[in-house]
């Protein structure tokens, strides 16, 4: 789901920013996560990872306090009020049951399918940001799926194991593709 | 000395940082047929030469198919 949501803001023509980039462990995560919000106009938050610990059943709640600092960060700072924000759980009215203050918000359900989660995020950049000439969602995921099928063969090249990418890697990786399997 | 750090660190500290500004823009690659497409701000571990290399031998063997 988030590889497949990263391929689709590069191949659309935006850049991709995830606080896993920056790997300095000096820099405090939330630090890292504010300069995030306030650099970027359009932020994807998936609330659908929301759910209890096996182990403390507790529920993981980094999700839902990135989007208060990103919400804040709209309605408080003159300049961002024009940030918009495509919020995503796995079902409707989910997210009623642990922030429910975000009802009367458009929550968009991608039903833990990457295809679906593209093709909004497609509609949405689209929208939002009035870029033209952006492939549809469908081909979008297509190319993605291309991606993927090469992935492994790119990561054997690279003697790199597929399962531990670091994030830099894998965006410095669908960008240098787009480069070469241009529409 | 002490003066100029402390001064230069308060200024620092009090700077907001223009919204949407890019760290980076000099990343910018261009050429590629698509919109402006803008590397990470932290460089792959990796290289863009050995990441071009890769994916051209990976198309190369699968053109060989």
């Amino acid at each position: 789901m988030f590889e497949a949501i990263v391929f689709a803001v590069n191949d659309i023509g935006f850049r991709a920013k995830c606080a896993r980039e920056r790997l300095d462990s000096s820099q405090v995560r939330l630090h890292k996560i504010a300069a995030l919000i306030s650099a970027s106009r359009y932020s994807i938050h998936d609330l659908s990872r929301t759910a209890l610990d096996d182990v403390n059943s507790l529920p993981r709640f980094n999700m839902p306090l990135e989007l208060g600092m990103d919400l804040g960060c709209k309605y408080f700072h003159p300049n961002c009020a024009d940030k918009s924000l495509l919020i995503f759980d796995s079902e409707q009215y989910r997210f009623q049951k642990f922030v429910s203050d975000l009802s009367g918000q458009d929550i968009h359900q991608h039903a833990n399918d990457p295809k679906t989660a593209v093709m909004r995020v497609r509609n949405w950049l689209r929208t939002e940001s009035g870029k033209t000439g952006i492939s549809g969602g469908a081909a979008v995921y297509a190319r993605y799926e291309a991606f993927r099928s090469e992935l492994p063969d790119i990561c054997e090249e690279l003697n790199l194991d597929i399962a531990d990418l670091a994030f830099a890697d894998f965006s410095y990786t669908i960008v240098r593709w787009l480069s070469t399997h241009k529409i | 000395m002490a003066k100029n750090t402390a001064s230069t660190s308060k200024k620092a500290a009090g700077k907001w940082k223009k919204p949407y500004e890019l760290t980076n823009p000099d990343r910018i690659v261009r050429g590629h047929g698509l919109p402006d497409l803008l590397l990470p701000t932290e460089p792959s571990t990796i290289g863009r030469d050995k990441i071009d290399a890769a994916i051209a031998a990976v198309i190369a063997r699968r053109k060989s198919r």
